[in-house]
């Protein structure tokens, strides 16, 4: 399990995708707006859990690597560039390097990764079928399209391959040479582009024959809004009024400059922090719990 | 009221002095199972484009088409939609959507049906189809036997009166063809669905049909129940046999090739019963199977012999080979 992670089969992947885009927005979007570091430090770690709850061990790697050159960056950056702030460490040719410049930017870094690895697991829950699902809402076209596009990719690339196999077996395998593989490339490009126009007629034929065009389109899906959902939903909604209140009262602002200030910790800081770290950890629990269920239900049979 | 009916149709690409169609009338009643066969460029395509609107080549058009009394090319767009579905040779080039649940919705949803009708149809037609297994896969997984399943399943599940296949089995292998064709033939029994089928595949085919069509150079030349087929194709003697005769199933090749008189027989098991009979009067024993261990012993001598020997030969299918062989 903590290898590959639970993957696409999560609990929570199995919830309605407004309910998971719900959750996206809510998590991202306030994250985005909040540099107070108690809350940095809550969405920096909760992404970071779910993101290797959900894809294992693998994930690690790139996490680390992305985490660590982007703090580095965008502290260096901000430090060399912005001369605010009031406590100076040193001076670099006339300039001063101030600690408030290294803090926001630190902040700021932060604040980056978490979004970049809220996507992690993002790219996970919300799968292509889920995508299709809401922008097919908005407009029936748009759903079929990327629909379309999704199934042109895989089949292109198999298209690619038997080319690439066929001037193979002609003994145009081995080109030695920047320019000849260039022009092999040229040539297999131009193979699957006629071939694709063509057979593009009969798919357009298909469509058509189907009664594509006809007025009045819908689109199809397989989803339902069960009760779990819409209970998920307005603890998600209720945990999120909560936290955006706290914000809009400024319990997440903090200014940098001239001196860096957090702010006081008072209660209703305190109350919005737990319902922010409540709100980001619930797709967790729910995957653990079910997990758990899972495992107990299989070692009861 | 016939399902399809062709008018004394006449039809010939611009551009081409040859007629692609050449006075062709037929018709096909209701819940009735045509297969067209011919030699590759006598016009079955052309012929099966006609019965559907929105693929009715462009060219000079003589003659009527009718579809339950009404001009194919009048017909309402929905009309045509619905009730008359095509499926065409090539299994990918027919799919449209990445998910095969998706694919199986598309014709419901281009006629604007809402979610709750469409999951039941799609439902309906993925547990007939047997398509349960690997309803939510990505179409680019499949085989090409289980694509055009899937193509005919997408098209089935508008409820077509007509269905018209062009030649669905050209590029599926035996195996998948032989289903391919047994599932044709289940619709046409259960669901009452008329069928116009043009294959190369004869052998089977031609045990399912009602009626067979034979077409060259544009004009239909026999048009028949599959038994009198045979000894029409058959002429009186070698010189006279049509080049679709070397096409017909062994059964019917070997019962004209024996001069046997009547009606043809169809299937294996026909072949055997008349071969008994044809013995009897004759009165010549067939003779006896010859016991088990002696087939044995043969089979020994020949592994003592072989005509070939390998050894250690080992073999591996990559895995775009793997898929398209599957």
């Amino acid at each position: 399990m903590f290898k590959d992670g639970i993957g696409e089969g999560s609990e929570f992947s199995g919830y309605h995708p407004w309910v998971n885009l719900t959750y996206y927005i809510l998590a991202i979007g306030i994250t985005m707006f909040s540099l107070s570091p108690w809350f940095l430090a809550a969405t920096f770690t909760l992404s970071w859990l779910y993101s290797l709850l959900l894809r294992g061990t693998t994930v690690v790697r790139m996490n680390l690597l992305f985490t660590f050159w982007t703090l580095v960056i965008m502290a260096l950056i901000n430090t060399l560039f912005t001369h605010n702030g009031a406590t100076v460490l040193f001076y670099l040719r006339g300039n001063g390097v101030t600690l408030e410049a290294l803090i926001y930017g630190l902040s700021a870094a932060v604040m980056l990764v978490s979004v970049i690895i809220w996507f992690v697991s993002f790219n996970t829950i919300m799968s292509a079928d889920k995508l299709i699902f809401i922008f097919g809402k908005a407009a029936p076209v748009l759903g079929l399209t990327l629909s379309m596009i999704f199934r042109y990719i895989p089949l292109l690339k198999n298209r690619f391959q038997e080319i690439k196999m066929g001037q193979a077996c002609l003994g145009r395998g081995e080109e030695k040479g920047f320019m000849a593989r260039m022009r092999k490339f040229g040539k297999e490009a131009s193979i699957l582009v006629s071939w694709s126009l063509e057979s593009s007629i009969e798919s357009a034929d298909s469509m058509e024959a189907r009664g594509y065009g006809l007025k009045g389109r819908t689109s199809f899906h397989l989803y339902r809004f069960t009760r779990r959902d819409t209970m998920l939903m307005t603890v998600m909604l209720m945990l999120g009024a909560i936290v955006i209140t706290g914000c809009a009262l400024g319990k997440s602002t903090v200014y940098f400059y001239p001196v860096y200030t957090a702010g006081n910790f008072d209660i209703m800081t305190s109350v919005t922090l737990a319902a922010y770290v409540l709100l980001l950890a619930l797709p967790m629990l729910i995957d653990i719990i079910g997990e758990l269920r899972w495992k107990r239900s299989s070692l009861e049979m | 009221m016939e399902t399809i009916e062709f008018r004394n149709v006449t039809f010939s690409y611009p551009l081409s002095d040859r007629k692609a169609l050449d006075d062709v009338s037929f018709t096909a009643g209701k819940s009735e199972f045509i297969v067209i066969c011919g030699k590759s460029g006598c016009g079955k395509t052309t012929l099966l484009k006609h019965m559907k609107k929105n693929l009715t080549p462009y060219g000079n058009f003589d003659g009527d088409v009718l579809y339950c009394g009404e001009q194919v090319v009048d017909l309402d767009d929905r009309k045509n939609a619905s009730e008359i579905g095509f499926v065409q040779q090539n299994p990918d080039n027919q799919i449209v959507t990445d998910k095969v649940w998706h694919e199986l919705a598309f014709g419901l949803e281009s006629l604007g049906m809402d979610n709750r009708s469409i999951k039941r149809r799609v439902a309906e037609m993925a547990s007939y189809f047997d398509i349960q297994e690997w309803f939510r896969k990505d179409v680019s997984q499949l085989s090409g036997g289980q694509k055009q399943l899937l193509n005919l399943a997408s098209i089935m599940a508008m409820q077509p009166k007509l269905l018209v296949l062009d030649e669905p089995t050209s590029q599926l292998d035996p195996i998948a063809a032989s289903e391919f064709l047994r599932t044709i033939r289940k619709i046409n029994r259960d669901l009452g669905t008329t069928v116009i089928l043009s294959e190369h595949r004869l052998e089977e085919a031609f045990t399912m049909a009602d009626k067979v069509m034979v077409m060259d150079q544009g004009r239909v030349i026999a048009f028949d129940t599959p038994r009198r087929i045979g000894s029409f194709m058959a002429g009186n003697d070698d010189t006279e046999r049509h080049p679709m005769f070397y096409g017909l199933p062994s059964v019917m090749k070997i019962f004209q090739a024996a001069d046997g008189k009547g009606p043809s027989p169809l299937t294996i098991r026909e072949g055997r019963l008349w071969i008994d009979r044809v013995m009897a009067e004759a009165e010549i024993m067939p003779a006896e199977p010859r016991p088990l261990n002696e087939t044995c012993a043969e089979t020994k001598k020949q592994a003592d012999d072989p005509a070939i020997r390998i050894n250690n030969l080992w073999f591996r299918l990559s895995w775009i080979c793997w898929i398209s062989w599957r």
